[in-house]
């Protein structure tokens, strides 16, 4: 559905035509903001093409001066700072926590991001040792990680000023954990800092089909805050009540027929269906 | 036993903007026109379904955000205001239309309606709509649940368990002071479910949710029925599945029902179209143009040329689609039958501001739907989620697919090139706040105030509207002004309380400007 949900004034940035129009040495404090290497040897038009990469490339970020390099499409320049209050130190978000820390999320099955954080001397051995930092993602679906058992990783060259990265996953529904480190040229691995275990979503129809039915019965209650654990009484089914119910036919069975076959990633049979049905669905945005 | 259900959810849910230290502010005519549009309408088609003792059963979810600004004295006079100088524009809309019969007869429609807008909330619901809504809930047609405190887009929150726990307990904790009872089902943000939520939601005490279509197709085990009934989370809590066909027929703004040639024009508003010297008294003080409410044309076609609305023909519009919508649902249960051993479940959540700001006849439409249901079949039956559990406590286990109701199914719309920025701010200031929580066990005095502050302000920052707004670009500088701003007062709150010196004067500030939960109390998210 293509209906905004509100509506605003509108301000379109002047940025880009400003570039168009800006001298040579105004372009150059453009860049040096960029923090555009060579600068000093461009000529006007090349500093031109150079910052419209920039700008077009740098999301959303509150702070012009550290450009951040993201996988999504173009981003609009840079707001301008809101009103903060004002007091030392609180005019804007920092930079920086200065604690080190490895963080990622979920994008949708197929991609992951990833954002992080260096103390300072975390950043000082970095900058000290001049080896190459890699972002390494584990599989580790269904297995309990020690650091060497993982299913297979692989790395990702990654540019750590940018503090974040979105890695593409060939295959949906695994458990994934990364570390950040050193990769050495005699194959050891040294690490820095050691992220959250993510689970990625399911892209298709599960394969399995046992039914396990359930009753809950509800027990009213006055409060929320009233014993929690026993608002919900479960009793598990081990043999379904009516025995015919699982040969009778099932909700899937036309669509199973139609498709041919039931496959687990998206690639054709049920899943890609599946998907084709939800994707011409309307959804917000 | 009718042949079928029809679970019709309506979600109601703004953001929290109130800015007493503004005498105007533009994005709060957000919930001033979701007022006069949405809300005051559909409380007219709901009572007058129960005075001519029409029977129903509609579930309306709505967020806490939305309920505190309804019942926030400054924000209704300021409604009454915003009332009064439509009522002030549109009789000189009649002026200016006299001689042109097709818009005078629309100017008049517009000035009765305002003048009833300001009766019926001054004198019939003493400014709080919500005692309203309650009552309704009382007579047994609404089912009213809640959702997340501030809409919080709970996956992507995931990264703090205290950060989903919060959001869920403060908006539940937050219904039960204002309704009176603790809500049964929950409407989660987005429709934003992984695996694992399930059980923190049953720890709020809670016994239902919903999900995207896929949510519940995606389900493991597969679920025999799709999403034409319920599977019970290993939790035992339930999850409903969004029904695509019904959803289509109302959503889509082309081939859905809304687009309709004869239906009022959203985009064409004198605000926007009138000589500036003329309208300039009733758009933003700084001259921006600015949507007024009153519009004038239908949508016509696909072009920009545009006729004057016929409000007869619009409303007969209704009635036939309608019908068209029950018939289709009739259809959908007689082809459903086939393959299940219990009456289908058709669930049709929508967002509760289409019917009637963006989709001006939706009120219409709903209360042509409920009385056709009620009284020209059998076939399909209105029910509620509890109700349905209640006949039906036997279900399907299965642990649904970790999804959202956004564009393409999943977290992109709150997770991208521009919003990304915000989660290592957000996860952050959510971790040190827990830290404070765990350090003090039972503070009091000016400490305690500090820590329900910051929840406050965590729970502000945490709005799935402000990535939203970033991702859509409407409206996305004051989004990103918002989210500095609740940011930044937990991180000032967090370092005051750290080293107990906390400054007062800025805190009662705090206070007044960010009021929303009242009786919020830190130490009920300690783990």
């Amino acid at each position: 559905m293509k209906r905004t949900r509100r509506k605003s004034r509108s301000r379109k940035s002047k940025k880009k035509s400003n570039i168009m129009e800006a001298k040579r040495p105004e372009l150059l404090a453009m860049a040096k903001s960029f923090g555009i290497k060579g600068r000093h040897r461009m000529t006007r038009d090349e500093l031109i093409s150079a910052l419209e990469l920039h700008i077009k490339r740098a999301p959303d970020t509150e702070d012009p001066e550290r450009p951040v390099r993201s996988a999504e499409g173009p981003a609009l320049p840079v707001p301008p700072s809101p009103e903060i209050p004002k007091r030392q130190g609180y005019y804007d978000l920092p930079w920086s926590y200065g604690e080190t820390e490895l963080v990622l999320m979920p994008v949708d099955p197929y991609l992951i991001y990833a954002y992080w954080d260096f103390s300072p001397n975390d950043w000082k051995d970095i900058q000290d040792k001049r080896e190459r930092v890699v972002l390494r993602i584990y599989d580790v679906t269904m297995i309990r990680f020690n650091g060497t058992n993982a299913h297979h990783f692989f790395d990702v060259p990654v540019t750590l000023e940018s503090q974040n990265w979105y890695i593409h996953i060939w295959s949906a529904e695994k458990a994934l954990l990364a570390d950040m480190g050193w990769s050495l040229p005699d194959g050891s691995f040294h690490l820095i800092s050691r992220s959250n275990v993510i689970h990625t979503p399911r892209a298709g129809v599960s394969a399995f089909d046992e039914t396990r039915w359930l009753e809950v019965r509800h027990a009213r209650r006055k409060s929320a805050r009233q014993d929690l654990l026993r608002t919900l009484q479960l009793k598990r089914m081990t043999a379904p009540r009516d025995k015919d119910r699982d040969k009778r036919p099932s909700f899937w069975d036309p669509l199973i027929a139609e498709a041919g076959s039931i496959t687990k990633d998206g690639e054709g049979g049920l899943s890609s269906r599946g998907i084709q049905i939800i994707s011409k669905t309307n959804k917000r945005d | 036993m009718p042949a079928g259900y029809l679970s019709l959810i309506l979600h109601g849910h703004l953001p929290y903007v109130r800015h007493p230290e503004h005498s105007y502010f533009l994005e709060e005519n957000w919930f001033y026109e979701a007022l006069s549009d949405t809300y005051l309408p559909l409380l007219d088609v709901f009572e007058g379904l129960v005075r001519d003792e029409i029977p129903f059963r509609l579930t309306l979810s709505l967020s806490p955000t939305l309920i505190s600004m309804m019942t926030d004295p400054l924000l209704q006079a300021r409604y009454i205001r915003h009332l009064n100088r439509l009522i002030e524009l549109s009789e000189k809309e009649l002026d200016r239309t006299r001689h042109q019969p097709e818009f005078h007869n629309l100017a008049r429609m517009y000035y009765d309606r305002f003048s009833r807008s300001r009766d019926r909330f001054e004198n019939q619901y003493a400014c709080n709509l919500l005692p309203a809504f309650g009552r309704l809930e009382n007579e047994g047609v609404l089912e009213i649940i809640t959702t997340a405190a501030t809409h919080g887009f709970l996956p992507l929150l995931n990264v703090q368990p205290f950060a989903v726990r919060t959001q869920l307990l403060a908006g539940v904790d937050y219904f039960e002071q204002v309704m009176g009872h603790p809500p049964a089902g929950i409407w989660l943000p987005e429709c934003g479910y992984y695996p694992g939520l399930d059980q923190i939601i049953k720890d709020a005490g809670i016994r239902y949710f919903f999900v995207e279509t896929h949510g519940l197709t995606y389900a493991q085990p597969r679920p025999r029925y799709g999403i034409y009934a319920p599977a019970y989370c290993p939790s035992g809590v339930a999850a409903f599945g969004r029904d695509i066909e019904s959803s289509k027929q109302v959503w889509s703004a082309e081939e859905g029902y809304p687009g309709d040639y004869y239906y009022r024009e959203y985009y064409r508003d004198i605000g926007l179209d009138l000589d500036f010297d003329y309208i300039r008294p009733f758009i933003h003080p700084d001259g921006i143009r600015i949507n007024t409410g009153i519009k004038y044309y239908r949508i016509t076609g696909k072009t920009d040329y545009k006729e004057a609305y016929i409000p007869s023909t619009a409303h007969e519009k209704t009635a036939w689609h309608a019908g068209n919508f029950l018939f289709n649902r009739q259809k959908q249960v007689e082809f459903l039958a086939q393959t299940m051993d219990r009456p289908p479940l058709m669930v049709a959540p929508y967002d509760a501001e289409l019917f009637g700001h963006w989709w001006f006849e939706g009120p219409g439409w709903i209360n042509m739907l409920i009385r056709k249901m009620a009284c020209d079949q059998d076939t399909v039956r209105l029910i509620t989620p509890s109700d349905y559990l209640e006949e039906f406590p036997v279900n399907q286990e299965a642990t649904p697919s970790a999804s959202s109701w956004g564009n393409k199914g999943y977290n992109d719309v709150w997770l991208n090139g521009r919003n990304d920025w915000i989660y290592r701010h957000l996860h952050r200031a959510a971790r040190r706040l827990e830290e404070l929580v765990n350090r003090h066990p039972d503070a009091g005095g000016k400490t305690l105030r500090a820590l329900n502050q910051a929840v406050r302000e965590l729970l502000l920052a945490q709005s799935s509207d402000w990535p939203f707004m970033m991702k859509t670009g409407q409206a996305s500088e004051y989004a990103v002004k918002r989210f500095k701003d609740h940011t930044l007062r937990l991180l000032r709150l967090t370092d005051e309380i750290k080293s107990g010196s906390i400054d007062e004067g800025w805190l009662k500030e705090l206070e007044e400007k960010d009021n929303i939960f009242p009786h919020i109390d830190y130490r009920r998210f300690r783990l």
